[in-house]
């Protein structure tokens, strides 16, 4: 990209001089501007008009300004013959982005143009090749397996994992990541305290205070794991188009184990089931548990590999002891990153408003403000009846997602990638779950071409 | 410790309870006190006039019984004071006759005539009777016609009949106890009621004492204990409780007599009664039996053979079952084959000598379905073979006109069999039988893991019975007194667990190991007792008064065991009884010797892959010696009227009885303190190593057993039936019971605390809360229509119950309501020092916990059964369990867990064809 950069400002420069003619120098100078966006960057289109274009006289700091019209241009008609630097900046509101480009941001996205050292001396045109300069994209879901494998020969609800995707342009870190399980009422039972699609109505939770509306401005988590962090916030660096893989645990179920004495227990079908011994991350509670309640015995399925990263628990109801996705789609999942100077622990707790007699002992769950989430998926039943209240706001996932074979299927959910920019994947985030996913036949955590659906 | 039982002092006190027993200057006057040449002299013929050998007669007044010889002849002595004899006879196949003998026939020759059980008799007792007998003055009797009745696959078909028992379809699918007087409140309850019954076979108990098939006790705690079978269906074994009934068939018992209230002191171990079952030996034709009932079959035949030249008569008896529990595939089967033989031989007319064998075989299969990936699997088998000799000795002294040994053996192999498919991660595992921190093993997830309880039940007994008589002033007393002592043991392989298959692997800090039954001691219960039975005419009223003693040693504790029973009877047909009786029931081998605790604590639980791997653990072995367990026991009193009228008699029974030191199983609170470790590598080899920091680790997985469960039942057994009404050929029967039944474990319930709620500053370990208490009240009424048309052999029984009141009470406060908490140092901090003991949060947070459950609504079931019998050979019949297809529903619905609740009373209708040959 870089070298196409210079070809063109070469090719410029090239065509400024060409063009230049013997003239008084006192003579005034037009500059026509024609902005155009990076192919590369931008493949749909997007409207050029309202770009801010300033010119500065570098001999006598006299600034000029001007927006460009509906074609991405503009004229100046006399300037006085100098050196100039040019600058343009295209802001384009974050929804009309969203809309052209099928990749969903939330904050208005800018385009720049800078040249310094510009020489006016004649009549000149220019083209600027704005390029993106905010970032565009954030991270996003790109696999979620809940699924789990066949329960008597594969790894049941084992082999789950999640992989987080960097869907920007620039260079993102994972610390202090944060993937949460969303928890909503497990029926479709009528009654009091629900809201009219059934779901329970948050705002009648008992204590429930705070700005915004309980149930739109919030996700309520059952279990909240955090990507753990150093000093400076950048242990973790993921390159755009990168993922991160976090396991329940992380071990190659597909790998017999070999006892000592060399006999092998094998898995019973290793295809049925995958490698996750290379995962970014893994779950593992029982740390938490010590912290939380003294003396518990460890639960015996939450083993740790000391090979690979731990996450920290911020939060888990005591009745999940192990980072247990649900495999019937009964429970939807989200990313966020915790506002500077805001401690996830902090997040309140509350119980679900059926629940009228709290102690000690009532189950509570982590309020999640919707302003953090960075992504969101609503998952579901693949069979219609069975499918309970949607537990995200439509704010954070529109649709929802499921992979046709269901529980203990071994299929994995994907986001569609929406375009290959050299090289880069661009994963389709239009905030509506129900387009942008589809699913694999069997889950991929090799990170590779394979773990893409187009 | 059975060295301690038969220890000098137990001998000693035994010594000493004989004599106090004994009536004093007895030894003087037992050879003036009777003449030994009165004798009753008669014979027993049959239809044709043929002498019937081998016919039973008691003499109701003396308590003494005698057999008729060879051509049916017998000779009683006559035992005086005394102006008449109630003499009953009994014989195979026969139907039983009572006959009073009064003084004026002493001298004569008396002829005795016995019928062939036939529908064409005119008076049957199709139902049982309640009556007073030597064993006690409320007992239930079911004569060979009643018990044909019922078209049982097994004992409990029979017993389910009998009064405040809901009747159900018959059953072999799943194992089947009884529990008498005291209502059922399931689990702990349940288990110890069912265990105080004794069954009684031939004067032998049959014992279940050394059943063992229960894992680990201190890990599953004691009803948990017991293995299910596969595919949740029902544990095929009764440790901890009464034998399986279903393994009893009944065809070739002639009688049952239920026991509910005060027993005779002869009997032990029968905290809450005892079923005596009789069979007899004697000629008799071959008998065919088959009962279908759905996916049920049994078959039984059985002979009696007169053996040549006095050689005694021989009886077999073969019976054969099985059960499907749905036909259309073979999942779940049960299989029984029953075989006995019993042979009795009198020498001269001193002595009598019965031996019998019986073998038994039991399959409980739940066998793998196809289609199931964790190719769950179980069986329970059994086999028991059981000797028993009964020998009887009639003296000419009058203090042991009799004396009879009963001895009896038997020996079984039962196993228990239970496998699943485990499809788990690799997982830290260990066995070891020592207590330390070490690293364990891992094992690869995925195996088939299976469950395995070999037992070698062996149990003994012998059971030494004098009976005479001594006059007390003008009074004739039967003197009634022996010992018995029996010894349990278990020889099995044990619990099984191979280290690489465990089912239970690193489960709340506990792992399946092995526990070999082979070197457990032998539990040795003894006992002595005494009777003396009086009889006296005191103004126009007849005293039958029993004041009987016990004393058992059962697990190293005595226990005297006053039994007293009064009756008196007017000439009017009234009588009025009192009873009141203590009993104990020893506890089992279950009980006694449950396997080691085992805690085994990971600390350390990290896999990477094989190669690299740690699972550091600490175990802590703690024997269990239950030598503090005491027997259980209860005391009952119980009252009685009653009115034999011409055409109505009535009897009304009240009684209250109090369970004390019933067994259950507790949890034990634990606290480890132990070093914290971390691993490091060495030589790319994951090590371990200190890191100077400890971490306190809690458990309660360890139960033991205790003597906590008391329980308090009272009641009222109201019978009233009819004679046959001639015009309609119809008698009616109908009894009421109402009972009210208290159950408490005296053990406060402990909760780990899962929050890290702090309480005035002291972090809360566990909660404790009160004790598990309840109340249950229960109602129900049964009347039976019994028409019986001899003429043509005919006999239809309408049997139809009522269930009006099912009730159970439980305070919710006191059962919600913390009592206490426990620190980090197990110290108890009673909730009454606590600034705030609200803060304890209530036991289960589940809303729709209710202080009672009722039986929301009314219901009944009747039941029709018809028999026709064809010349006296053939008889077929049929019985309809539900006839009417009585299936009230009761629907509701909560608003808390937003749950519908449908409750279908009376299972769907079962209809039970039978055919009886006899050739």
């Amino acid at each position: 990209m870089k070298t196409k950069f210079i070809y063109i400002l070469a090719f410029g420069v090239l065509f400024i001089t060409s063009c230049r003619k013997d003239k008084d120098i006192s003579q005034p100078v037009a500059l026509s501007i024609q902005l155009e966006t990076n192919p590369e960057e931008v493949s749909f289109d997007l409207p050029l008009a309202g770009a801010e274009i300033t010119l500065v006289n570098k001999a006598n700091g006299a600034e000029y300004k001007a927006v460009s019209n509906a074609g991405g241009q503009y004229a100046f008609s006399s300037l006085a013959p100098g050196t100039y630097t040019i600058s343009v900046l295209l802001t384009i509101d974050a929804q009309l982005y969203t809309e052209r480009s099928g990749n969903y941001t939330d904050k208005s996205v800018s385009f720049s143009y800078t040249m310094d050292n510009v020489s006016l001396l004649d009549d000149t045109s220019i083209t600027a090749i704005l390029s993106l300069s905010s970032q565009v994209g954030d991270w996003v879901f790109k696999q979620i397996y809940n699924y789990g494998s066949n329960t008597s020969q594969g790894a049941s609800f084992r082999d789950v994992f999640v992989e987080i995707y960097n869907n920007s342009n620039t260079t993102l870190y994972a610390d202090s990541l944060i993937f949460a399980i969303s928890y909503g009422k497990a029926n479709n039972n009528t009654g009091s305290y629900l809201l009219d699609n059934l779901q329970f109505d948050w705002s009648q939770s008992i204590g429930m205070t705070g700005p915004g509306d309980a149930n739109k401005d919030y996700v309520y988590a059952k279990a909240v794991y955090m990507i753990p962090s150093n000093d400076t916030g950048n242990r973790y660096p993921v390159a755009p188009g990168k993922s991160i893989i976090l396991a329940q645990t992380a071990i190659d179920h597909t790998k017999p184990y070999v006892a000592a004495d060399g006999r092998e227990v094998g898995i019973g079908d290793a295809e049925l089931t995958i490698d996750l011994s290379k995962a970014d991350f893994e779950a593992y509670q029982y740390p938490y548990e010590q912290k939380t309640q003294p003396g518990r015995a460890q639960y015996r399925f939450d083993v740790d590999n000391p090979d690979v990263t731990d996450v920290e628990v911020i939060y888990s109801i005591s009745g999940n002891r192990d980072m247990v996705l649900n495999p019937q789609g009964r429970e939807s999942f989200i990313i966020f990153k915790a506002p500077a100077g805001k401690d996830p622990n902090t997040l309140p707790l509350y119980a679900v408003p059926t629940d009228r007699d709290i102690n000690a002992e009532t189950t509570v769950y982590q309020q999640i403000p919707v302003s953090y989430i960075l992504d969101g998926v609503e998952v579901h039943h693949p069979i219609a009846t069975s499918r309970l209240p949607r537990r995200l706001p439509v704010s954070v996932d529109a649709g929802f997602t499921f992979a046709p074979g269901g529980q203990y299927s071994g299929q994995s959910l994907v986001r569609r990638t929406k375009e290959v920019f050299a090289g880069r994947r661009i994963l389709q985030d239009t905030n509506n779950s129900s387009v942008d996913f589809g699913y694999l036949e069997k889950a991929d955590p090799s990170k590779g071409n394979s773990s893409f659906i187009d | 410790m059975p060295m301690r039982i038969l220890n000098l002092r137990s001998v000693l006190l035994s010594m000493a309870l004989l004599c106090v027993m004994l009536p004093p200057g007895a030894a003087q006057t037992s050879g003036a006190a009777q003449n030994p040449a009165r004798q009753l002299n008669g014979v027993v013929i049959d239809e044709k006039g043929i002498g019937i050998e081998f016919v039973t007669i008691h003499i109701k007044e003396s308590g003494y019984s005698s057999v008729s010889g060879p051509k049916g002849v017998f000779s009683l002595p006559i035992p005086s004071p005394i102006s008449q004899m109630t003499l009953r006879f009994s014989s195979i196949g026969r139907k039983p006759l009572e006959r009073i003998i009064t003084s004026d026939q002493f001298a004569d020759q008396i002829t005795v005539h016995l019928v062939e059980n036939s529908l064409t008799m005119d008076e049957i007792d199709i139902n049982f009777r309640i009556t007073t007998t030597e064993n006690s003055s409320s007992s239930i009797v079911y004569d060979k016609e009643a018990i044909a009745q019922v078209r049982a696959f097994s004992l409990i078909d029979v017993l389910n009949t009998l009064p405040g028992r809901e009747s159900v379809s018959p059953t072999i699918l799943s194992p089947q106890t009884i529990n008498l007087r005291g209502g059922d409140q399931g689990g702990a309850f349940n288990l110890n009621n069912t265990l105080g019954v004794a069954i009684v076979m031939d004067g032998i108990r049959l014992s279940n004492d050394a059943n063992m098939q229960n894992r680990a006790l201190s890990q599953f705690g004691m009803a948990g204990s017991i293995l299910g079978g596969a595919n949740s269906t029902n544990s095929s074994d009764v440790p901890f409780q009464g034998m399986d009934l279903r393994d009893i068939p009944v065809e070739t018992i002639e009688r049952i007599e239920v026991v509910q209230g005060v027993a005779s002191a002869k009997y032990s171990e029968i905290t809450d009664g005892a079923i005596l079952i009789e069979r007899q030996a004697g000629r008799t034709p071959y008998q065919f039996n088959i009962n279908i009932n759905g996916g049920s079959t049994n078959y039984a035949l059985s002979k009696g053979f007169a053996l040549l030249e006095n050689g005694g008569a021989i009886n077999l008896g073969i019976n054969y079952a099985s059960s499907n529990a749905d036909p259309r595939d073979k999942v779940k089967q049960y299989h029984r084959v029953s075989n006995s033989l019993m042979w009795t031989k009198s020498f001269g007319s001193a002595i009598r000598n019965t031996f019998s064998a019986d073998f038994n075989l039991r399959r409980d299969h739940v066998h793998q379905d196809p289609d199931d990936d964790s190719r769950r699997m179980s069986y329970s088998r059994e086999n028991r073979l059981r000797f028993s000799n009964r020998f009887r000795l009639t003296t000419a002294s009058a203090l042991a006109r009799t004396i009879s040994l009963n001895l009896n053996y038997s020996e079984g192999r039962q196993d228990n069999y239970a496998q699943w498919h485990l499809n788990q991660l690799p997982k830290g595992y260990t066995n070891k039988d020592t207590t330390g921190t070490y690293p364990g093993v891992v094992l690869g997830g995925r195996y088939l893991a299976f469950e395995q309880i070999v037992g070698n039940p062996i149990t003994a007994s012998a059971d030494l019975h004098l009976s005479g008589n001594y006059r007390l002033g003008t009074l004739l007393v039967n003197l009634s007194y022996g010992a018995n002592s029996s010894y349990s043991n278990n020889g099995g392989k044990g619990i099984i667990a191979e280290s690489d298959r465990p089912r239970w692997v690193n489960n709340n800090m506990t792992n399946a190991r092995p526990y070999d039954y082979e070197s457990i001691p032998a539990l040795i219960n003894t006992g002595i007792y005494a009777n003396n039975q009086i009889r006296a005419n005191i103004g126009g009223y007849k005293l039958n008064s029993n004041l009987g003693l016990r004393y058992d040693i059962q697990n190293g504790y005595g226990t005297w065991q006053p039994r007293i029973n009064n009756t008196l009877e007017s000439a009017s047909g009234w009588a009025l009884s009192l009873g009141y009786g203590i009993s104990t029931k020893s506890p089992t081998l279950a009980h006694r010797y449950p396997a080691p605790t085992y805690i085994d604590i990971p600390l350390l639980d990290l896999y990477a892959n094989s190669n690299r791997h740690l699972f550091l653990v600490h175990t802590e072995k703690i024997i269990n010696d239950n030598s503090h367990l005491k027997p259980s026991r209860s005391r009952q009193l119980e009252a009685g009227l009653s009115k034999q009228g011409k055409t109505v008699s009535s009897s009304l029974f009240a009684y209250a009885k109090w369970n004390t030191d019933g067994f259950n199983s507790a949890p034990i609170l634990r606290s480890f303190y132990l070093p914290d470790y971390e691993a490091h590598d060495v030589d790319g080899q994951l090590s371990y190593r200190e890191t100077g920091t400890h971490t306190l680790h809690l458990t309660t997985a360890g139960n033991t057993v205790l003597n906590s469960v008391r329980s308090d039942s009272y009641g009222l057994e109201w019978y009233l039936s009819t004679v046959q009404i001639e015009p309609i050929m119809t008698s009616f029967s109908l009894n009421h019971s109402v009972s009210h039944s208290y159950y408490f474990n005296d053990r406060e319930r402990l909760r780990e605390n899962t929050t890290g709620l702090t309480v005035d500053g002291i972090r809360a370990t566990y909660f404790a809360y009160g004790p598990e208490e309840s109340k249950q009240w229960a109602m129900m009424s049964k009347l039976t229509t019994t028409t019986h048309i001899p003429r043509i052999g005919f006999v239809i029984l309408m049997n139809a119950d009522v269930n009006w009141l099912r009730r159970t009470h439980r305070d919710r406060n006191a059962y919600m309501q913390g009592i206490a908490i426990y620190d980090e140092n197990l110290r108890r901090i009673d909730a009454a020092n606590l600034s705030a003991p609200d803060l304890i949060p209530q036991y289960t947070t589940s809303a729709s916990y209710r202080d009672e459950t009722r039986q929301p609504i009314i219901y009944g079931v009747i039941n029709l059964s018809v028999t026709k019998e064809i010349r006296k050979n053939i008889r077929i019949g049929i019985s309809a369990y539900n006839a009417f297809n009585l299936r009230p529903q009761h629907v509701t619905y909560s608003e808390v867990s937003q749950t519908e609740t449908i409750i279908n009373y009376n299972s769907a209708p079962t209809v039970t064809g039978g055919i009886s040959i006899k050739f």
